[in-house]
């Protein structure tokens, strides 16, 4: 594995991205079910002349037991009164349901309008309330998410139902009629990203459906920026020509810009909005279908958008409602914040969780679609030399730098200035962050600190926004 | 106002003995303070641990209307005193275990310590000795809504005294299972605040929102149930606190707590993680970082380095030599003698006042200070001076900060230099690291702050030898060393400075510490954190020294309180 | 919870008193227990108790292959001390009581509901003796007689005398510590697995959102 040459950390308080700062494992406790000759093609990958540095190192940590998870993910739910099941069960086993049914709040009984919904901060503050107590916690994995209010939430994650996503994409995939068949030649799937910092690691898909017989096709999350030569980079990602290209905007809208010979099966984005001119773009240059994926962190996939009109609910325990800003459900049609329930991960079953993205839902023949589900615009800032940063480097320092909240804006005429909710009690300044923020765009950063999240203005609030 | 104030006060003062009956034994409290004066203190009672010593600010009494509850005042300020915390020790220990539950919220410590002590105090004063605290408590108001922390004991009051709910805490508000185990808890450790305050600590930290703890707006307001805290002036460092095994020790959640749960209820040890014990380990004591932080908590003003003096001089407490023990005749055979200059240091009771403003009208201790001489007896066995010490300890890059955890050297350091004081010796204390990089005494003294001070000094920077002040002090004209001393030096390798110095041209060879050992008579010992293997090479180098290798560093304050005792113990006197 | 319009029925130290001077006799073997409750029966209303009243009285009485011995003679104990309480002129003569008594269709009635609920409630959750020689059991036992007599203590509002009850509860207060210990251990145990090194590496993802 190449790891040297990987340039230093470019801030003190982002130290889990020195290279393998967070890899402990084996790569036998990585892919428990990976055969010799898995290992051998993992390995070329990994020594690949032109792969980038590796900052991270993981795998997909599936047994043979996952199996039937997976084929469940396959055929999609079958059943249509898991939510009632998931308010029974959450009653027994559910901390916070536990509680609000000694209490004669809730019981496992109780329609699922009648809970109340669960926020964010609820994770953020007691996550041991919504994992439930009966499920063994011996594979749990810390995912994490940055969310909208600027404190880092970790979410517990089961490989299993990690690995179920990319059953879903194949599921996705086969949908829009492209064929996504394992190309030993090829590299399975390419999760593209463009930040200064982020983890790269190389993996084997061993839970992509497959006829018997075949190898699990290989994947690897890359960084666009994390090359130290950017000739390498397009040799690598053209050489590897990937099957899936999994990605968001961003980076998107990058790779398109680089005019690689690359001829992908699919394009899947997610995480922010896709402009339809950059689905068209993909579309165009590709030839091939666009999926728009959305989903949380904490709720996984939710639904999809093929073909840019409207976000078709993904075949998983998964049910959404709208609700009004006093948490009221409207009509279908009316525009909302978008409220999940979801029962796929063991680990964080979810009843109402507000999602703090709006959307109206309509039902037509392709089942409930999200109508203009917005709150996942991407945002750009001009650095002093010109070039454009995306929000997420800043969103890695700010949280680092301990801020409960913030809003980051940049004027037209490129000054910035931050607006900071500190973690209170923690001792911690908030003129550092904004001097890591000038650091990173060679710009003065002007600083207001708040003393509570009201200071950012109703509703939810945005973190990044940039005029003209 | 003045005049029923007056006459409020007068009222007060007449319930003051039924206040202390409530207690149920004599307690030789004088009557409390009655201030008619605003004290601006955020509450209307509060007392002090140093001066046991209850307080009442009547103008808070009248302005919120508890005029009538002079007893369940003046018997919660004395509960203060006889159940939770009692005295400063118990009060710090206390803290130290509300601490630890709080986790990072070292700005509550104070509230949280307070409302824990009122919680066992109230419930004892309203179930057993009759006394209404509820109703004064809802003379002042419940706790709203908006305040989760006064909600939590609200409510936990509502349940220990079978009161309808509203009444201490706003409705509906509180989670009623935490109310619920708070009021087992309280009940569970009615007579144990050190051992419950940890347990109660962590139910704060765990279900309390984090956002409204760290606001540091919100506490201020302890409503009608708390009282004012202790307000004493006391800002020592009571001997007790480093020691205790206990006080750094994982906090347990009630739910968790046999005590409190029952043992058949907990389903499972959960692993708790002990320190492992040892000279410096001492289970799960608090570190002097620990302990600094708890006293800034706390509000004293005290410093990492006081602290971490005090620290020391508590761990070298069991291993210090035992003070000399006058043999044969009596002091009533001494024989008065002239005077000698009292130092900063000696026993304060032994200044000769007459003499000393004799002597000069303007008083400096340690300058124009003496103390009377007492000759002993012709018959009395001659008592030879004990050899001083001269103390050199390596504070370089590779030693840990005394002052932020435990450090083997500064314990040994600690050990060496009490003992020598406490048999009478002076010392001078060094310690050391890079070149021209020296804290210490500057001299030989007995005061044992300033040798303290230099013992838990760190600087951690590079690794030479302070030949110069080790010539000075043996070998300057005229030498500050007046009697003969041991050189005593606590280091690793970086102890081949000391022969071998580096200077413009390199490593050089100097002869300075071989002549300043022969010149100061007492002796040499190096104590060396060092591989066995290394032991021939520094010998080779170190001439007459005495070469100890240590290799743990429990061995380190071993060895420090065997020499100790060779050297200053009394069965020494006789060699030297 | 009791309704709200639950009567109001004896004081609860009226309660707690009769059982402070309980004879002795009611802990002795050799009472025979329904016995007891059969001579209540007349004695309240001249019901004889028909046998399946009897039958079922004896089976949660009685030895049986199920049944340990301590149980039985804990369950008699419990029966012997509501016969004690039911046999109270100040607990027969209170409206409330009346109003209760009217309620379920009868003195005997009412009585079986007591005896019956108590003992199942109630059953080892003490040592018998305590139920009248401590504060705590004396005030257990008062408030679930009240409780499933149908009555309110004197003075106490529904909502209060509920919450009193649960705070004396010792059945209550086992089930929601054990649910309280469960919970607190498992979210420890959250916390470490999340803090462990195998959980920090997480998995290779496969998509962005």
């Amino acid at each position: 594995m190449r790891t040297t040459e990987q340039p230093a950390v470019p801030d003190p308080v982002l130290g889990e991205y020195a290279p393998m700062g967070a890899a402990t494992l084996t790569d036998a406790e990585r892919w428990p079910t990976l055969d010799d000759d898995g290992h051998a093609r993992l390995a070329a990958l990994r020594g690949h002349a032109d792969a980038p540095p590796w900052v991270h190192a993981t795998g997909d940590r599936l047994t043979a037991a996952d199996e039937p998870v997976l084929a469940a993910a396959e055929r999609g739910p079958t059943d249509t009164d898991w939510v009632e099941a998931l308010i029974a069960r959450a009653h027994a086993d559910v901390p916070a349901y536990r509680r609000a049914q000694r209490e004669g709040r809730s019981g496992p009984g109780s329609a699922l309008s009648e809970l109340p919904p669960v926020t964010r901060r609820h994770l953020v503050d007691d996550l041991a309330s919504y994992v439930p107590v009966d499920v063994p916690l011996d594979r749990v994995l810390e995912g994490s998410s940055s969310g909208s209010t600027g404190a880092a939430l970790r979410v517990p994650l089961h490989p299993a139902s990690v690995a179920a996503d990319l059953v879903l994409l194949q599921r996705l995939v086969a949908s829009t009629g492209a064929v996504w068949e394992p190309d030993p030649r090829r590299l399975g799937l390419a999760n593209v990203v463009d930040q200064r910092v982020a983890f790269t690691y190389a993996s084997a898909m061993t839970a992509f459906r497959r006829a018997a017989g075949l190898p699990a096709p290989l994947m690897a999350r890359l960084n666009l920026s994390g090359w130290p030569d950017p000739a390498g980079r397009d040799r690598f990602l053209t050489g590897l020509d990937p099957q899936v290209l999994s990605t968001s905007t961003l980076p998107l809208v990058r790779l398109l810009g680089l005019d690689l010979d690359l001829h992908p099966v699919a394009v899947v984005s997610g995480a922010t909005d896709l402009p339809a001119s950059v689905r068209a773009a993909a579309a165009a240059r590709w030839g091939c279908p666009v999926i728009d994926l959305y989903g949380l962190r904490e709720t996984g996939p939710v639904a999809a958008s093929l073909d840019g009109g409207g976000h078709v609910l993904v075949p998983r325990r998964v049910h959404v409602e709208i609700l009004d800003a006093s948490g009221q459900t409207v009509p279908d049609g009316s525009r909302g914040e978008v409220v999940v329930t979801v029962d796929e991960n063991p680990y964080l079953p979810l009843l109402r969780y507000r999602t703090g993205d709006h959307a109206a839902l309509v039902r037509d023949a392709r089942g409930a679609v999200l109508v203009g589900l917005e709150g996942r615009a991407p945002v750009l800032f001009r650095a002093a030399d010109g070039t454009l940063r995306p929000s997420i480097d800043a969103t890695q320092l700010l949280q680092a730098y301990g801020l409960a909240a913030y809003h980051l804006h940049q004027g037209a005429d490129g000054s910035v200035h931050l607006r900071a909710l500190p973690l209170r009690g923690l001792g911690l300044d908030p003129r550092a962050a904004a001097d890591a923020v000038a650091r990173w765009l060679g710009r003065p950063v002007g600083l207001t600190v708040l003393d509570d999240v009201g200071g950012l203005g109703p509703g939810k609030p945005r973190r990044f926004s940039v005029d003209g | 106002m003045t005049a029923d104030l007056d006459a409020l006060r007068d009222r007060w003062l007449a319930a003051w003995p039924q206040a202390l009956a409530a207690w149920g034994r004599t307690s030789r409290m004088h009557a409390p303070v009655l201030h008619t004066e605003p004290c601006h203190m955020g509450s209307w009672a509060w007392y002090a641990t140093d001066d046991p010593e209850v307080h009442v600010d009547l103008t808070v009494v009248a302005e919120r209307g508890i005029e009538d509850h002079a007893l369940a005042v003046l018997a919660h300020e004395v509960g203060h005193h006889l159940l939770a915390p009692v005295d400063r020790l118990t009060s710090l220990r206390i803290a130290a275990r509300i601490k630890v539950g709080l986790v990072d919220m070292d700005h509550l410590v104070g509230l949280v310590d307070n409302l824990w002590c009122d919680l066992l105090i109230n419930d004892r004063l309203q179930r057993q000795a009759g006394i209404d605290r509820a109703a004064l408590a809802q003379t002042v108001g419940a706790a709203q809504a908006d305040n989760p922390l006064g909600v939590l004991v609200g409510r936990t009051y509502e349940i220990l005294w079978g009161l309808p709910r509203g009444q201490l805490a706003a409705e509906g508000s509180a989670a009623e299972d935490h109310a619920m185990l708070c009021s087992r808890l309280v009940r569970a450790y009615a007579r144990d605040p050190v051992g419950g305050a940890a347990g109660f600590a962590r139910l704060v930290r765990t279900h309390i929102d984090p956002a409204w703890l760290r606001d540091p707006d919100n506490g201020a307001d302890v409503g009608g149930l708390a009282c004012g805290g202790d307000h004493g002036g006391d800002d020592s460092i009571p001997f007790g606190l480093a020691s205790d095994p206990t006080l750094g020790a994982p906090a347990t959640h009630p739910a968790l707590d046999p005590r409190v749960v029952g043992t058949t209820d907990v389903p499972e040890a959960t692993p708790v993680e002990l320190t492992p014990g040892g000279a410096g380990g001492a289970g799960n004591a608090l570190q002097p970082a620990a302990l600094h932080a708890l006293l800034t908590a706390m509000g004293s003003p005290t410093t990492a380095q006081q602290v971490a003096a005090a620290w020391y001089r508590e761990r070298a407490a069991p291993h210090l030599v035992p003070f000399p023990v006058r043999e044969g005749p009596t002091t009533s055979e001494q024989l008065l003698g002239g005077l000698d200059p009292w130092e900063v240091g000696d026993d304060l009771s032994t200044i000769d006042w007459s003499g000393t403003m004799t002597a000069s009208p303007v008083v400096v201790p340690g300058m124009t200070t003496v103390q009377r001489a007492y000759l002993e007896d012709e018959s009395v066995q001659e008592r030879p001076r004990p050899v001083d010490l001269d103390l050199y300890l390596d504070s370089s890059g590779s030693m840990p900060d005394p002052s932020a955890s435990y450090a083997p050297i500064a314990l040994a350091g600690a050990v060496l230099a009490l003992s020598a004081l406490r048999a009478g010796a002076r010392v001078q204390a060094t310690t050391w690291s890079g070149p021209g990089l020296t804290i210490g005494t500057d001299g030989f003294t007995r005061d044992v702050d300033a040798v303290l001070q230099a013992v838990v000094a760190h600087i951690g920077g590079g690794t030479s030898f302070p030949l110069a002040l080790l010539e000075r002090t043996h070998l300057g004209t005229p030498p500050t060393a007046t009697g003969p001393t041991h050189v005593a030096v606590i280091s690793d390798s970086g102890v081949t400075t000391m022969f071998r110095p580096w200077s413009a041209e390199g490593e050089t060879s100097s002869d300075v510490a071989a002549r300043a050992l022969e010149s100061a008579g007492g002796g040499g010992s190096l104590v060396l954190q060092i591989p066995e293997s290394y032991r021939h090479g520094i010998e080779a180098l170190a001439g007459d020294y005495d070469v100890y290798p240590v290799t743990t560093d429990d061995d380190l304050v071993t060895f420090a309180r065997d020499f100790s005792r060779a050297t200053w113990g009394r069965q020494s006197r006789a060699r030297t | 919870m009791p309704a709200p319009e639950t009567p109001a029925g004896p004081a609860l130290a009226t309660v707690r008193h009769r059982l402070g001077v309980a004879p002795p006799d009611l802990f002795e073997p050799g009472v025979v227990v329904p016995a007891l409750v059969a001579d209540l029966a007349i004695e309240l209303d001249g019901t004889l108790l028909d046998a399946d009243s009897l039958v079922r009285l004896d089976d949660d009485l009685s030895h049986g292959p199920a049944t340990p011995h301590d149980v039985i003679v804990t369950r008699r104990v419990l029966v012997g001390l509501v016969c004690w309480l039911v046999l109270d002129p100040d607990v027969r003569t209170d409206p409330g009581v009346r109003e209760a008594v009217a309620q379920v269709g009868g003195p005997t009635r009412w009585m079986l509901r007591i005896v019956t609920d108590v003992q199942r409630e109630l059953v080892g959750l003490r040592a018998d003796k305590d139920w009248v020689l401590r504060d705590e059991g004396r005030e257990e036992l008062a408030r679930a007689f009240l409780r499933f007599a149908g009555v309110l203590p004197a003075g106490e509002a529904a909502a209060a005398a509920q919450d009193r009850w649960l705070a004396v509860s010792t059945a209550y207060q086992r089930d929601l510590v054990r649910a309280m210990a469960v919970e607190q251990a498992r979210a420890e145990e959250l916390e470490r697995a999340l803090a462990a090194q195998k959980a920090k590496e997480a998995a290779a993802q496969y998509a962005n959102y």
